[in-house]
Order: C-alpha cells, then structure tokens, then sequence
C-alpha cells in the first residue's frame, strides 16, 4: 500500500511523523509547506488558512498534480488547511481519504475537519468526548 | 532557557516576559524563537540573549536539546517534543481576543495538557515571569510521560491498521 501523507509545518507536521511510525505501509509520500525550513518531504504548498479561499483554490491544480504523480491508495492529512486541499483533490480523484484532527482541538473539530466531514472516506479525532456518528475516537497521539 | 513563540506569528506577550527575565537574571543565558513578524531589535542591547525570528530547523533541535527549560507558546509541536523528551516546561497560551491567534484553541490545548500530564500554564505574563525566575530547579519535569505517550500510540496503531484495511 502507498500512502500520502499531507501536513502544514508545525505541530501538524509533528504529529504527522509520529502517526507516520505507527503505519505499517510499504511506502509513505510526504507533502507538507515551508520547504526552506522544513527538508523532509517530496512535495510542498504554500500554506495558507482556511479562511482564505482564493490561496487555496489557486493552488488546487497543484494538489491535482501531487495526487496524481504520487499515486496513492490512501491520503492521510493532520490538518491543517493544504491538507484538506490535498484529500479533497483525491477525493475528487477517487481516492480513499482519511483526517486525523490535530490533538490541538479538543473542545471543537478544527474548520477543516468539519469540512473533511462532507467528502472524506473517514474523519478521526483525538478526543473521545468529541466523536459522534461521523467522527470516530481511535486513540491519540499523547 | 529557550523561550519558543512558534512559527507562524509574533507573540509580543511572550516578547515581554522574555525581555523581563532576561533584565532580572542577567546571568542566565535566554534564546527566543520570536516567531515571524517580531521586532527584533528590542532585543539587540541584552547580551544574555539570542533572539531571531526562525531559527534552522537543526539549529532549533540544538538549542532545544540543550535547554533547561523551555517556556512556549501552546503550539503542539514543541509541547509533543517537551513531552517525549521529559523536557521541564511552562505554556502562555495564545488568545484570540488579543489577535495572537485566529482562535482560542491554545487555551484548550494548554488546559487539556495540563490537567493529563500536569504541565504549568499561564493566561498573563507577570506569573509566568515570576515562575520562570524561580528556576528550573524549582520545576518538576512532567510525570514520567514517555511510558504513557508509548501506550497511547501504539494502541492508536492498533487501531488504525484495523481502520485503514476496512477502508
């Protein structure tokens, strides 16, 4: 199984890492933004909030391409914004999606895990008090 | 002492507290990650202080390594590492009213972190201060925190795998 796996620099990215440990996959792609101060993976956005649309929807052709390049059969995103972009390109290209809510959030789903909530094959938080039908408590990274 | 306001907007609370300390023990030897956006030449005339916007990432895992204490905003990345590391640390959290962040969900984070592994917070900056003058010494790390973190993880792995083969 080839798996893409798409966070912003930060705490997301960090909690992408760990949860990349967990996975026994034979091959991780990793996307994620600020290349110049973060080296580790093989493609890169420009990051951008979700608020701000327009930076997102321009950089769409971009997430289409990163999608199709690296072929994967299952995207995994810890948020934030250009992850989301990033599963909802391979939504679109039919691809199996899942979001990991940041351990950041644990009274509200983030903004974009609530949108990932209407296209992603399965949406996970890291709080048990905050799964409901949709979103599912599997455990936490701490 | 690393001080760490993150990478993605300036924290001038955090500018304060830094600048305080840095006044009162001027023999303790600070480093700030200020953030992007800081004005760093309040900082210029302190000469037990480092202060830079971003520093390389190997530059911050150094600094980091080397530390005593580190004193953060509650940003998920340096609290992860505080914790794997059993590194002694103290939260500001970033408020949204004060436009530090576009939400209040450092607050929560500092709350939740602090209640499970009973790591210190502060919603202002002159406790903060006083507790950083107190020392490291003074600082219990956070209770043994890297046997619970591996438990957590691996049953989550469990779990996942399981997940990702339904999908």
């Amino acid at each position: 199984m080839r798996v893409l796996l798409v966070a912003s620099f930060g705490g997301h990215w960090v909690q992408l890492q760990r949860l990349a440990t967990l996975l026994e996959v034979e091959e991780q792609v990793f996307v994620s933004t600020a290349g110049k101060q973060n080296g580790g993976a093989a493609y890169y956005l420009d990051d951008f909030s979700v608020l701000e649309l327009w930076r997102g929807v321009r950089q769409l052709p971009r997430a289409f391409g990163i999608v199709r390049r690296s072929r994967p059969d299952l995207i995994i995103s810890t948020g934030a914004a250009p992850g989301l972009l990033v599963l909802f390109a391979g939504f679109l290209l039919g691809k199996k999606t899942l979001w990991v809510d940041s351990i950041a959030n644990c009274r509200r789903l983030s903004l974009s895990g609530r949108v990932a909530k209407l296209f992603a094959s399965q949406v996970l938080t890291q709080w048990p008090e905050l799964a409901t039908g949709r979103v599912r408590y599997l455990g936490r990274l701490l | 002492m690393l001080f760490a306001a993150g990478t993605q907007f300036s924290f001038p609370r955090l500018d304060e507290a830094v600048l305080s300390v840095a006044r009162q023990r001027p023999a303790w030897k600070l480093v700030y990650q200020a953030g992007p956006g800081a004005s760093l030449q309040r900082f210029a005339s302190l000469a037990n202080l480092d202060a830079q916007a971003l520093f390389s990432a190997s530059e911050f895992i150094s600094i980091f390594d080397n530390a005593d204490l580190v004193v953060t905003h509650a940003g998920m990345g340096n609290i992860m590492a505080c914790l794997e590391q059993g590194k002694p640390f103290l939260m500001l959290p970033r408020l949204a009213r004060l436009g530090e962040h576009r939400n209040d969900h450092q607050v929560d984070t500092a709350e939740a972190i602090s209640r499970i592994y009973g790591v210190p917070f502060f919603q202002d900056v002159e406790p903060l201060v006083e507790a950083v003058l107190d020392g490291p010494a003074a600082l219990a790390p956070p209770a043994a925190p890297a046997q619970r973190i591996h438990d957590e993880r691996q049953a989550f792995g469990k779990q996942l795998k399981a997940l990702i083969q339904q999908l």
